[in-house]
């Protein structure tokens, strides 16, 4: 049961990185490829307080806030620069991050930070509560979507120039973007230095901000429950299958190449095609 | 009249190459100025320095005696301009009608804390079906940009630009690439949105359609206005037809 719950909780932390990530690339169309960078600061932020004696519930906001307001900081990169220049900076902050975190003592250097004290929940209370996080965060994400900020969003990522000529605040949505999905991603940070009791720098790389891209990517683009179930997929299937586990990085290489070439919708596409062949318009 | 756009001393220049040359233009409500003059004159640049698209290295606009100086393009729409750019580029992911209700949201909608908290559309979509009838695209609204002939989806251009209720609507080609009959049309529905308390510049090649609905005309060429006045007193000037049409047509007709 230990095992089971552990690796839901990952799952659960898995799907609110996603769903974070899926706001910023998938709503608003802007490519980012060092989501783990907020991932860790939620995380190094939520371990330093808790090693300082704050409880568990008083963590989350800050660490939200933490990785939210340096979101917002990156943010300001993608209105100067955009698409593949957007994503080489986004790279570079994961990196300037991890180039941090790495040498500096009272974060713990490349030793990383030990003995975090727990949410004082017992594996399958914790797991239960990151679901329930990762639910809410699914509500969000899909009241988003319906509302008039997932519309603006839609015509950002459409057409950026045009939105602007259409008298669209361009910048404060992108910050916005930035802001929500970089702020679930401080939480997931959260979840995970309380839920694994230790945080170091080899859990936040660029290889994890490539896997939070693919979980978005594989389940399709801008859709909650093909985003969850890329989650979910890319979570589990390494865990159930140790070679897929040994193989890990080229799998997310393959599945991110087969995707874009024969499914660029993702999981989602695929289900949508698949209902459409069998004459049952299902709404994405 | 009063200037509702004053541009001065506008000078543009790319890579050392000068576009734009101490350019100055006036607009006063109620007008319908049509903007030509041959290919690489300035008129789009000027157009583009006028919606903040392109800042100038020298040189002010302004709007209703307002500076538009060093504002995005977005807050320049707000304040009164309506902007269609010579491409069409409607959003292809929204219907017809969401196209036209987001603009007419935008305003409202800065705040995205506001739209966060927004789900219906009841007053954009009142003002979308009202513009979508005065270009004639009421039939559509429930259709996508993709499936649209190249004139809808130009009416459709011209349909988000009105949304804000524009004080100056700047009109780049938007007859270019359509046959003679839907440019006929299209320049009558221009024609139709004139009115006494705002203007509009239309940059055209069309000279027939233009010489039809525009109250005035300004010339340009090589980055520099050579000419505005009446239509046939401009069209008269020798200058302007050699400028347009080859030097040889300078003395002629």
């Amino acid at each position: 049961m230990d095992y089971a719950a552990s690796l839901l909780t990952v799952a659960g932390i898995n799907i609110i990185l996603a769903l974070g990530l899926n706001l910023i690339t998938g709503y608003c169309g802007q490519i980012s490829l060092g989501h783990a960078a907020f991932y860790g600061m939620g995380a190094y932020c939520a371990a330093l307080m808790a090693k300082a004696g704050w409880p568990f519930f008083a963590v989350l906001l800050p660490a939200m806030a933490v990785a939210g307001v340096l979101g917002i900081v990156v943010g300001f990169a993608a209105l100067r620069v955009r698409h593949d220049f957007l994503a080489i900076t986004t790279m570079g902050v994961g990196f300037l991050f991890l180039g941090i975190v790495r040498q500096q003592e009272w974060l713990g250097g490349e030793m990383g930070i030990y003995n975090i004290p727990g949410a004082g929940l017992d594996s399958t209370g914790y797991m239960l509560l990151t679901l329930g996080f990762a639910a809410l965060a699914a509500a969000l994400s899909a009241h988003i979507k319906r509302s008039w900020m997932g519309r603006v969003f839609n015509a950002i990522a459409d057409d950026e120039d045009a939105a602007l000529t259409a008298g669209v605040n361009v910048a404060g949505y992108k910050l916005a973007a930035f802001a929500i999905g970089t702020a679930m991603a401080g939480l997931a940070g959260a979840l995970y230095a309380h839920g694994i009791r230790y945080v170091g720098p080899e859990s936040f790389g660029f290889v994890d901000s490539v896997a939070i891209l693919c979980m978005v990517v594989v389940g399709g683009v801008g859709s909650v429950p093909g985003v969850i179930a890329g989650a979910l997929l890319l979570t589990l299937l390494p865990q159930l299958l140790q070679v897929v586990s040994d193989y890990r990085l080229l799998l997310y290489g393959g599945l991110l190449f087969l995707v874009t070439r024969f499914s660029p919708g993702g999981m989602a596409g695929m289900a949508r095609a698949i209902a459409a062949a069998a004459g049952r318009p299902r709404a994405s | 009249m009063t200037a509702l756009l004053e541009a001065r001393g506008i000078c543009v220049s790319f890579d050392g190459v000068q576009a734009l040359q101490e350019v100055n233009i006036t607009v006063e409500t109620g007008e319908l100025v049509g903007l030509i003059g041959p290919n690489g004159a300035g008129k789009t640049t000027l157009l583009h320095v006028i919606a903040g698209i392109i800042n100038p290295q020298r040189g002010d606009v302004f709007l209703d005696r307002r500076s538009l100086t060093g504002l995005s393009t977005d807050r320049r729409v707000l304040m009164g301009l309506g902007i269609s750019r010579q491409l069409v580029r409607p959003f292809y992911s929204m219907s017809v009608r969401e196209n036209v209700e987001l603009a007419a949201g935008a305003a409202g909608m800065r705040n995205p804390l506001t739209a966060l908290v927004r789900r219906n559309s009841r007053a954009e979509r009142r003002q979308s079906a009202r513009i979508l009838a005065l270009v004639g695209l009421e039939a559509f609204a429930d259709k996508h940009p993709g499936d649209l002939p190249l004139g809808m989806r130009k009416r459709l251009e011209m349909a988000k630009c009105l949304a804000h209720k524009p004080r100056l609507l700047l009109l780049d080609e938007p007859l270019a690439g359509l046959p003679q009959t839907e440019a006929r049309a299209l320049a009558d529905t221009i024609a139709r949105l004139q009115n006494e308390r705002s203007g509009i510049v239309v940059i055209e090649h069309n000279l027939g359609e233009v010489l039809r609905i525009c109250s005035r005309m300004v010339v340009m060429d090589n980055g520099r206005c050579i000419k505005t006045g009446a239509p046939e007193r401009v069209m008269a000037d020798a200058r302007v037809r050699a400028a347009y049409l080859g030097e040889g047509h300078a003395g002629t007709g």
